[in-house]
This record gives C-alpha cells, sequence and structure tokens, in this order.
C-alpha cells in the first residue's frame, strides 16, 4: 500500500540527561540523574544507565539516590535544554515544513509527499536520526506511520535509539498486541476500567464493536475505538509559533496576601523569562493563575506597554494584576504565563523613557542565563526577603 | 421642588454634564444628575445641574421659572432621551413622595425614580478656585496639538495627561507636553499677563477631563475662558459653565531629556509630500505597530512599507538634504499624527541615528515640536 499520508514522530532519549552526557562527555556511559536539588525534588530526566537501576522520571530524588547511589546527580539547566530544543526544531524543519513541537524533546514531522527530497518515509527516518545525532550529538527515537497516534507509540516502542516503521495497512496488526494503556487518552484508572471489562490489549478493543465501546465507555469509548484501528486523521498542526509559555506550582502550604504571592513569583517569573530568552521569543503580555484551596482558579491577563523577555518587566505587570485579584483567601497554586509572543529580533518600538533601562534588564538576564547554562538553573536564584527560611539549602556534589 | 424650563435650555445642560456622569454602575448615585432650583436674590430662576464621576464634575447654571425650590437626583442617561423627545416647548421637572420626579411636558407625562440629593457626592469647591483668564483658540489649538499623543495604557497612569507647565518666569511660554513613552510632543505659547495660574510647578491635566473640555467647547472658540487650580484639581469656567477636573497624581517624565539638542541629520520636505507617502505606504501594514522604514541619501528620502503576509510598498518623497545616508525605522502612525498636527507647509526631520528619538518640527514654528521614538528592526 503507498504512503497517502506519513508522519514522523521523534522523540529524544532521556533529553535532559543526554544533553548533560553531551556537555560533558566524561559522563558518557555513566547513570545521570537530573534533577532539582531541595528535600522534596524529584527526578527530571535520568539516563539509560541509571534507568537500568530503576531509576524513573518523576520518582523522588531520594529514592533515586537509593536505588542508584553511584549516579551523577546534576540540577536543571532549563535554559540550555531549550536552546538545544529550538536547534532540535529548526533541524526538523530542514526535512519538513510541517514540524509541531510536543515539548521540548518530542515533535511530530509531516513527511507527506518529501520522497522525491529524502526518498521513503523509512528512509527520510533515518536520515532524520542520523543528523540529530551528528549535529547535536543527542540520540532519539523515531517512529513512522500514516498516522500521528500510531508513529507516537511506534517511537517509543524501541527506545533508545529506536526507529519502527508502520507501513500503510499494518497498523492495526501492529497495535494488536500492546496493552490498552497505550491508547491515547487512557490513564492507569480508564486502563483498569477496560481490563476490568475483558480489553486488555488494543487487538481487543479493535475486535469490539464500536457502539458497544461507546455504550459501555461512553465518548473515550467512540474515540479508543477509532484509535485501536489506527483511525487518526488529525494533521500535523504547523502553527510553529508558540502562543504562550508557562511555569506553575503548587505550593507547600496555602498563602494569603499579595506580598506572598509576590514572592512566589520570583522563581516563576525566572523561568518563563529563561524560557523565551532561550527561544529567542518576547511576550506581549502575561497571565497570572491562582488556585486557591478550594480547587477554584482564576486567571488574570495584561498586555505588557511592549513586548518584553526581562524579568523585570514581567513581574510588574504580573505584580499589578496580583494587587487586582483577590489574594485573602488561601491559595495554594500561582502559575505565570507569557502570552501573545512574538520573535525576538520581530521589529519593536523603543522607548522613549524606559529605554535604558530595559536594554540593562535584558542585559542582565541574558547574563544570567549564561551563568546558568553553565553551572545550573539553581546556581543563581533571585532573592526575595525572607526566603532563606522557607528554602533549605542543602550542598550537592558535581 | 418643582421648576419650568424650556426642553431645549435642559437637554443643553444635559449635553454638557453627559461626559462626567459614571456609566460603570459602582455608585449608583453617579450615573445620575444633581439638579437644584433656587431663586437668586433678584427673583430670577435658577436651575443648577452637577454631574461627576469623581474624577471629572461638571456644573451648569440655567435660567428657568423656580415654581418652588429644592434639589434632587434624576437618572441622567433616563431624563436625556426622554427630553430629546419631548414635544416642548417647556417641560416641568416636580419631586413628588415616595422619591420620584414627575417629568411633563404638552401632553406627556412621566415619572422618573429619583434619589434623595443629600446622598449625592458635594463637588469640590470649584468657584473657589483663583481664576486666571485665557483665549479659548490659545487653550484649544494646545489642546489639540497634545491630546493625542497621551498615553491610554492605565499602567503608565503619569501618561494618562498632558503636562501644563506654566511659565516659569514673567514673558516666559506656558509649556504643555503630551507622550505615550513611544512619541512625544511640546508646545509654547506666548500669553498674557505674567501669572504663573497660582501653581508652584507644572501639574497633569488629565486626559480624560481634556476631552471632556473639548467636547464642551464644540466649535465656538472666540472670547476667553478662565481657568484655575486649586485642590489638585483644575477648573474651566466659561460663562455659567464649569468643568473641574482632578489631576493626574503623577510624575511626569524629563521631557527635556529626551528631545535630542544635536541632530546632526536635517532634513526639509513639504509636509503634506511625507504624509501622503506615508499614508500610501501603510496600506499594506497589517497593524498599528508596523514599521515604515525611511532610507535617506542626498536629496532623496524612499519611505517602505513591507508587510511579510501581504507585500511592500515604497515610495520617494523629493526632500533637501546633505548629510549622511541613513536608515531608520518608525511607527508610520505616529511620524503621520506628528506631521498632521503641525500648521506649517515645510517642515523638518531631525535625526541622529537609527535609535535615537526623531524631530518633526515646522520650519517657521520651532516652539510646536514632535519626537518620536525609532522601532528597532
Amino acid at each position: 500500500m503507498p504512503w497517502a499520508r506519513a508522519v514522523l514522530h521523534v522523540d529524544m532519549d532521556a533529553f535532559y540527561a543526554s544533553v548533560e552526557q553531551h556537555d560533558r562527555p566524561e559522563l558518557l556511559g555513566r547513570a545521570v540523574v537530573v534533577g532539582g536539588t531541595s528535600r522534596r525534588a524529584v527526578v527530571c530526566a535520568a539516563s539509560y544507565e541509571a534507568r537500568r537501576f530503576g531509576v524513573k522520571s518523576a520518582m523522588p530524588m531520594f529514592a533515586a539516590e537509593r536505588l542508584c547511589p553511584h549516579a551523577v546527580v546534576l540540577p536543571v539547566r532549563m535554559g540550555r535544554y531549550l536552546e538545544v530544543s529550538k536547534r532540535l526544531m529548526a533541524l526538523l524543519g530542514r526535512f519538513s515544513p510541517t514540524v509541531e513541537p510536543l515539548s521540548v524533546d518530542e515533535a511530530f514531522v509531516d513527511a507527506t509527499g518529501t520522497d522525491a527530497l529524502f526518498g521513503p518515509p523509512a528512509e527520510l527516518a533515518w536520515k532524520v536520526q542520523r543528523a540529530v545525532q551528528d549535529e547535536l550529538g543527542l540520540p532519539c527515537s523515531v517512529g513512522v506511520a500514516a498516522s500521528k497516534y500510531v508513529a507516537k507509540v511506534a517511537s517509543d516502542l524501541k527506545k533508545p535509539r529506536g526507529l519502527v516503521v508502520v507501513p500503510p495497512g499494518e497498523e492495526r496488526a501492529f497495535l494488536e498486541p500492546l496493552g490498552v494503556e497505550r491508547l491515547w487518552g487512557v490513564g492507569p484508572t480508564a486502563a483498569e476500567q477496560l481490563r476490568a471489562a475483558g480489553f486488555c490489549t488494543i487487538g481487543d478493543v479493535a475486535r469490539a464493536a464500536p457502539a458497544d465501546l461507546e455504550r459501555r465507555f461512553g465518548a473515550l469509548g467512540q474515540h479508543i475505538a477509532a484509535l485501536a484501528v489506527g483511525d487518526d486523521a488529525r494533521p500535523v498542526d504547523d502553527a510553529r509559533e508558540r502562543k504562550s509559555m508557562g511555569a506553575e506550582r503548587t505550593l507547600e502550604v496555602d498563602i494569603r496576601g499579595a506580598e506572598r504571592v509576590f514572592r512566589e513569583l520570583v522563581p516563576l517569573v525566572d523561568e518563563v523569562a529563561a524560557g523565551l530568552r532561550a527561544q529567542g521569543l518576547r511576550a506581549g503580555g502575561v497571565r497570572l493563575k491562582l488556585k486557591y484551596s478550594d480547587f477554584r482558579s482564576v486567571t488574570r491577563e495584561a498586555r505588557l506597554a511592549a513586548p518584553a523577555h526581562d524579568e523585570a518587566s514581567l513581574r510588574a505587570a504580573l505584580e499589578r494584576l496580583v494587587r487586582k485579584a483577590d489574594t485573602s483567601r488561601p491559595m495554594r497554586l500561582v502559575g505565570v504565563t507569557a502570552t501573545a509572543l512574538v520573535d525576538d529580533d520581530a521589529p519593536r518600538q523603543v522607548d522613549l523613557f524606559a529605554h535604558q533601562t530595559t536594554e540593562r534588564d535584558e542585559r542582565l538576564g541574558r547574563a544570567v542565563d549564561k551563568i546558568r547554562d553553565r553551572y545550573g538553573d539553581d546556581a543563581l536564584v533571585r532573592g526575595t526577603p525572607a526566603e532563606a527560611s522557607t528554602v533549605p539549602l542543602r550542598p550537592r556534589s558535581r | 421642588m418643582e421648576v419650568r424650563i424650556p426642553v431645549a435650555e435642559l437637554s443643553r445642560a444635559l449635553s454638557a454634564a453627559q461626559g462626567a456622569v459614571q456609566r460603570k454602575n459602582t455608585m449608583p448615585i453617579l450615573s445620575h444628575v444633581l439638579v437644584t432650583a433656587a431663586s437668586t436674590p433678584d427673583g430670577q430662576g435658577r436651575l443648577t445641574l452637577v454631574a461627576t464621576d469623581l474624577d471629572i464634575g461638571v456644573r451648569t447654571e440655567h435660567p428657568c421659572e423656580v415654581i418652588s425650590a429644592g434639589s434632587l437626583t434624576i437618572p441622567a442617561r433616563s431624563l436625556a432621551d426622554m427630553v430629546r423627545e419631548l414635544p416642548g416647548p417647556d417641560v416641568t421637572l416636580k419631586r413628588l413622595p415616595n422619591q420620584h420626579v414627575e417629568v411633563k411636558s404638552g401632553r406627556t407625562r412621566a415619572r422618573l425614580l429619583a434619589l434623595s440629593a443629600d446622598e449625592y457626592p458635594p463637588l469640590p469647591p470649584y468657584q473657589d478656585a483663583p481664576f486666571v483668564s485665557l483665549d479659548i483658540s490659545l487653550l484649544v489649538d494646545m489642546v489639540d496639538k497634545t491630546l493625542y499623543a497621551c498615553s491610554l495604557d492605565e499602567t503608565r497612569y503619569n501618561l494618562n495627561g498632558v503636562l501644563f507647565e506654566p511659565p516659569s518666569q514673567a514673558g516666559g511660554p506656558l509649556t504643555m507636553v503630551a507622550t505615550d513613552g513611544h512619541r512625544l510632543v511640546r508646545i509654547e505659547r506666548t500669553i498674557e499677563g505674567t501669572q504663573g495660574f497660582g501653581l508652584k510647578g507644572s501639574v497633569i491635566l488629565p486626559r480624560k477631563g481634556l476631552a471632556e473640555l473639548r467636547r464642551i467647547l464644540g466649535t465656538d472658540l472666540d472670547g476667553k475662558l478662565e481657568i484655575g487650580f486649586k485642590d489638585n484639581h483644575a477648573v474651566i469656567r466659561r460663562g455659567t459653565t464649569l468643568l473641574g477636573m482632578r489631576l493626574v497624581d503623577g510624575q511626569f517624565p524629563d521631557y527635556k531629556q529626551v528631545i535630542p539638542k544635536l541632530a546632526d541629520k536635517i532634513v526639509r520636505l513639504a509636509r503634506h509630500d511625507l504624509a501622503a507617502t506615508l499614508k500610501r505606504v501603510t496600506v499594506l501594514a497589517q497593524d498599528r505597530m508596523q514599521p515604515v522604514k525611511l532610507s535617506l541619501t542626498k536629496d532623496q528620502l524612499v519611505v517602505t512599507c513591507s508587510n511579510p503576509d501581504a507585500g511592500e510598498i515604497s515610495d520617494d518623497v523629493p526632500v533637501e538634504y546633505a548629510g549622511q545616508s541613513i536608515e531608520v525605522a518608525f511607527n508610520g502612525r505616529y511620524l503621520l499624527e506628528a506631521l498632521n498636527s503641525l500648521d506649517d507647509k515645510n517642515v523638518l526631520l531631525k535625526l541622529i541615528d537609527n535609535l535615537s528619538p526623531g524631530v518633526v518640527v515646522g520650519v517657521d514654528e520651532p516652539r510646536h515640536l514632535c519626537v518620536v521614538m525609532p522601532m528597532r528592526l
């Protein structure tokens, strides 16, 4: 069967850890764990050498250190990962005009009709994988199929450095033996329900009558009936412009009062601003999110006087939003989103009065980025009054 | 309270007051007008109408027939809508028990819900301001040449108005300045007398108050008005109409510092030529922030606007220029508004480099100048 449509799913292998191993070649072949440094920190990424000992993403750092005591624990350098991510997406853009980033380390590439340039989809996938290795020095896995869903399942099957091609017409056979948890939209709870109803593999779902699935599982049933036979017509969305970039944090204890929110904003704004700079973007606006202890949340949004990627401009606008929001009730989460993103090099109006301060703030941000790229995101932290008492400091060996 | 007044007179009163009536529903009584009927010592009937949103306030007086003195507040919007349709020639407003007012004209009779006059917030003592007389046409000209450049961004509240700088010495000019942080306009005018308007320094007149002043003054700009300042308010009086506005409480930036003094690249051109060119090339501009590129070489100015989604237009403007070649980009709208605000036939465009403020000024009128900050490409 010819490829009426071809989709690649490119997924970096142990992305953060691989970047660290690339930047410090002496770590190649060693167990590397990237994560936070506070007492409650979790693992953000583990190299395959560490995974062999059972270390997984999202596991508490102390548990990882117990499983793999010889692992090299490194701090997160988000700015560096975003920079590599930007290069990855640019690289993928050379193979197809239609690239849909899913996150920093994975993307869909629409390979329909690229045969004349790069050969059939399987060859293209191999070329992409080699280019990522040669140019970024990083391993990735690639799945190739006629739909996004099947391509994504395929890329995950033979990690690391996997290359799995599912030719058109063979989707059903390919999915047949896989567990139902590999169906998109099926979480642990839904998987349990499906298994309890006798659906253990995707093949079990594919053999059931769609009407029956819909009757038993509602909208989810309808959805998985289509996926199970490899039916996923969603196009690769080439709206390459990111529309927003955010960070949020659930707090250890509920907080009250604008001043407390201001303090929580500091690291969030730092993270978002660094992300904007790393990706060559500016925010035209900001959005504040507050979730109260009753789990209700409010968002407040404002435009900036001029698109910015420096902490001072973003924080000033967010603080104005905080003052207008209700901060008298206990809050459990604070979130910050940069909106209306524009390219850093897009034309922009220079300000008559703020010109010099803005330039200075931007230089400061870039200097901070450089330090963090070298020594880790925690190497330089913006101080806030009385923060020392809430964040435990812990010596860390590098 | 009961008064009889010509419909046209009441309509004039409501029209003057309408801008000061609050539209938001935060304080219901502020969507009302306060109407007071009283007889002057010489026996003339006077109807006083007051409206305020606490930032600006309007007070007007009108001759009327007072049947019984008193005051009450009436919903401004309903009353204005009704008065517009009344047959006339007169209308009677009469206070009824239970907080109602009766509006009667010809064979039309209406009852509106009113509120007690006691609840209406008192206006600041506008009439006590020490007034100074000023030509209406002079003030209006200065307002028209500055108001457009104010910032609409409420977070830059200190720019939400026009700086009013009284003469610093006898014979010195009255200066008004407005800026939104991207462009700035400064105008100086010599005024009669040497008063400093009783001010210790400059003040910021609110954009909204000035827009309201402009609306109330309309097109009849002959004669004089009076202006005075008292307790953080500016008050303007023309005849029996008083308009007060709360001054912007903020620090106006040091505008003198951003007016370039040593621009070395000076272009002379016909104002209408560049304005027409800017209008032509910005047809492709997608939004209000589209940059327009000026490429200046000897006696030639090429203006280009390109929009990646639409295409590119460029146009030549004949100029007199002997300086170094330079390329600089501006927001086309700012440049166009600056040109449109000038009166001179020929203007000078003064530049330093592509990131320093540019100046647009009339050849014969150095007292009115516009500063525009470039865009970074």
